[in-house]
């Protein structure tokens, strides 16, 4: 029987010049579920996305992504090969590409391509702006476009590092509730990666905290 | 002031409307489409060669971690010290049928004296190599800094859409790059189309010989004056092209917050690539000609202190360093009074001024000369020529050719003193000239050397214009490399060169300062 699991992640350690950062983590989650990783500044919150996304190589454990080993102490499966999304606090748009070329970055040689940008531009209400380069536009709009971008090559584990931090508190509430449709829609598993509680109660199911480099299941 | 700055340039721009002399209809009959594809085909191949070494060397030094790297990124602009005239006569010194490499290969390897190894570099290829190994570190500057400037977070959201770390390069790392690489292509197409020091001595036919055996071989300046308006419009098109593009930079710089990258661990044999794609251009551009002048001092018993290389020093000095204080002078005023009445009319002529870099010193000394002897004539007809054929044409040569070298240094350094520092001064009651004496100039000293150190060392090296206005029998550093060089006295020239490449290391400490502390910051 198929296995709905997306990410497993057994007793992995992660060090950075010989300081332990991740210590013994193990998560599991699963298709369409949303968990949420709390914890303080330097907590190794963004440490465990990163070597999810393989951008870091873990010392011990493994990472099991839809059943596949991506990373041991051994193997690191390149990121391009993972299937992941990923949306950053800093966005990270291509700054010399329009809106649409941005969400079509990650599926270029699909043919359906313009039907998948249109369809998220309609779902994320940036169809008006798919001709502006995202210096053109305001960070909410930056911020919508980052997410139909990542949601585009149709990830089943999207993960986002404090995606709302740098948006003012009326934009996160719009957001909020078209991404919890959105997912819902799409059945993406979510790794939410914030310090913010409410925020975290209102986007995801389950929450766990990182302190001091390990998880704590709340 | 703006218009003697203006004067020569608007000169030699009418010109092209005529009237056209025999010469110029012989020039078009015979010549000048030669000057034309031989000059775009040197260009064309300078800027691919010279664009390969600078994106590829700022690529490895800003994204991997190799042995030797930490010296590789400000050893990378070494090269800017050699002219590339002096690696022209250092590599017909090493390269030809009996230059010291092929002997080399001949005594190693026990061949017959007729034996050749290298290839002939007298010919445009070897030129290109010239150009490219000199220039290549207006490229590397500019595009190290644009790869150090993009954001870490950008890269990893194009691995995470699926592309592997060489798509990165070039579907985003490149891309974004694009407009700062164009800007330092241009200027390596403007610095390549304006030499005359190499190409004369390769026996390529550019432009820039053109000019210089139309005024010279057939006397006749004012088709040398139409000559020069042609390529004048060559360089203001990628002058235009080159200052568009340093605007386009902000357009392509990342909004978002930054993140520096992360530089990849290369050990072992690995390193080695890394290692060669940063070595071969140091070696080509600055530790072949050094080492090949060196030899030639050595074979000399180091004499290279002869009466004539003295005086050639002392005209060199006087008129480097009193064209790096006027300019250092005319910066400070300038951008004083910028600071201080922010009008559109002085920013203007503050950047009107700067187009000076961007003109051939060739195009520049015609141009100065048809003015001075225009003045000599209308105004100082009964003393002969008396402005023609002084110092004062040269001075203006440097001084426009040089400005923008000066302005830069001074804006840079007016940027570190904030305005509340005016205001106080202005409170207690200085303000014009005090301000500027008392206030401004101890705080930018610093700036103010560096504006001279920089004008002197363009100065030290500038060849066509000073060998086309220098009074009769007025020798500098430059002029004499190139006479002793054309007439193949190598060992002579050993002495003016290797001084010129002194001075010229001097701006390049400033840079290599620079760079290192762009990392640590």
């Amino acid at each position: 029987m198929m296995s709905d699991n997306v990410l497993k992640i057994e007793g992995l350690w992660h060090a950075y010049r010989n300081e332990e950062v991740l210590k013994n983590i193990y998560l599991d989650l699963n298709s369409g579920e949303r968990t949420a990783i709390l914890g303080e500044s330097g907590s190794g919150k963004s440490t465990l996305l990163r070597c999810i996304a393989g951008f870091e190589r873990i010392n011990q454990g493994k990472i099991v992504l839809n059943g596949r080993i991506v990373s041991d102490h051994i193997l690191n499966v390149p990121t391009e090969d993972r299937n992941l999304g990923m949306v950053l606090q800093e966005r990270a748009l291509f700054p010399h590409l329009t809106v649409k070329n941005n969400i079509m970055f990650g599926i270029d040689k699909v043919s359906s391509k313009n039907r998948i940008v249109a369809d998220l531009a309609k779902l994320f209400k940036i169809t008006s702006i798919l001709d502006k380069f995202p210096s053109e536009i305001s960070g909410g709009e930056q911020q919508r476009v980052a997410f139909a971008r990542s949601l585009a090559p149709e990830p089943e584990l999207l993960m986002l590092d404090e995606p709302f931090s740098a948006l003012n508190q009326e934009l996160k509430e719009e957001l909020y509730a078209e991404l919890i449709r959105i997912f819902d829609e799409r059945n993406v598993a979510v790794l939410l990666v914030t310090h913010d509680l409410t925020e975290a109660n209102i986007l995801t199911s389950s929450q766990a905290k990182l302190d001091s480099g390990e998880l704590i299941k709340t | 002031m703006a218009s003697i700055f203006i004067a020569p340039i608007v000169i030699v721009f009418f010109s092209v409307l005529g009237p056209y002399s025999e010469n110029w209809q012989h020039l078009v009959d015979y010549v000048l489409l030669d000057y034309v594809s031989t000059s775009l085909y040197l260009a064309g191949g300078v800027a691919l060669l010279a664009l390969s070494i600078g994106i590829s060397t700022a690529w490895v030094v800003t994204n991997y971690n190799f042995s030797g790297k930490a010296v590789f990124e400000w050893a990378l602009i070494l090269p800017l010290a050699i002219p590339p005239y002096i690696l022209a006569y250092t590599f017909t010194g090493l390269f030809d049928s009996y230059g010291d490499a092929n002997n080399l290969i001949r005594n190693i390897f026990d061949l017959e004296e007729t034996y050749i190894f290298f290839p002939n570099v007298r010919n445009i290829s070897g030129a290109i190599i010239v150009f490219a190994f000199t220039l290549y570190p207006y490229v590397y500057l500019v595009t190290r800094n644009s790869f150090l400037n993009q954001s870490r977070s950008l890269k990893e959201a194009g691995r995470l859409l699926g592309l592997n770390q060489f798509q990165v390069f070039y579907k985003i790392a490149l891309p974004l790059a694009r407009p700062a690489f164009i800007g330092g292509l241009m200027l390596v197409i403007m610095e390549t189309l304006s030499d005359f020091g190499a190409v004369d001595h390769f026996a390529v036919q550019t432009f820039t010989t053109g000019i210089f055996r139309t005024w010279y071989g057939l006397y006749d300046l004012d088709t040398a004056m139409q000559l020069s308006s042609l390529l004048l419009l060559v360089i203001a098109m990628f002058y235009f092209i080159e200052r568009r593009m340093t605007k386009d930079i902000k357009h392509t710089t990342n909004n978002s917050t930054f993140t520096t990258s992360a530089e990849v661990e290369i050990k072992g044999l690995k390193a080695f690539i890394p290692f060669l794609i940063c070595f071969i251009p140091i070696f080509i551009g600055f530790v072949l000609p050094i080492t090949q002048l060196i030899i030639w001092a050595i074979e000399t018993n180091m004499n290279l202190l002869t009466a004539r290389f003295l005086s050639t020093s002392l005209n060199t000095i006087i008129l480097a360093v009193s064209s790096g204080i006027i300019c250092a002078c005319l910066a400070l005023v300038i951008n004083f009074s910028v600071r201080l009445n922010n009008s559109d009319l002085l920013t203007s002529l503050k950047s009107f001024l700067s187009i000076g870099y961007a003109l051939p010193g060739l195009v520049l000394a015609v141009g100065i000369m048809k003015l001075f002897v225009y003045l000599d004539r209308s105004f100082v007809s009964e003393f002969g020529f008396v402005i023609t054929g002084s110092l004062v044409g040269l001075l203006l040569a440097y001084i426009i050719k040089a400005y923008a070298l000066a302005n830069s240094a001074i804006e840079s350094g007016y940027t570190r003193i904030s305005t509340s520092i005016d205001n106080s001064a202005q409170l207690l009651g200085s303000s014009g000239w005090r301000l500027l004496c008392k206030i401004h100039f101890p705080l930018m000293k610093t700036s103010f050397l560096t504006a001279v150190l920089l004008v002197i060392s363009e100065v030290v090296k500038e060849l066509p214009a000073t060998l086309v206005l220098r009074p009769f029998n007025f020798e500098t550093l430059a002029v004499t490399t190139y006479m002793y060089a054309a007439e193949e006295r190598m060992y002579q020239a050993t002495g003016p060169a290797i001084a010129i490449v002194l001075i010229g290391l001097i701006p390049l400490i400033f840079l290599t300062k620079m760079i290192r502390s762009s990392r640590s910051t």
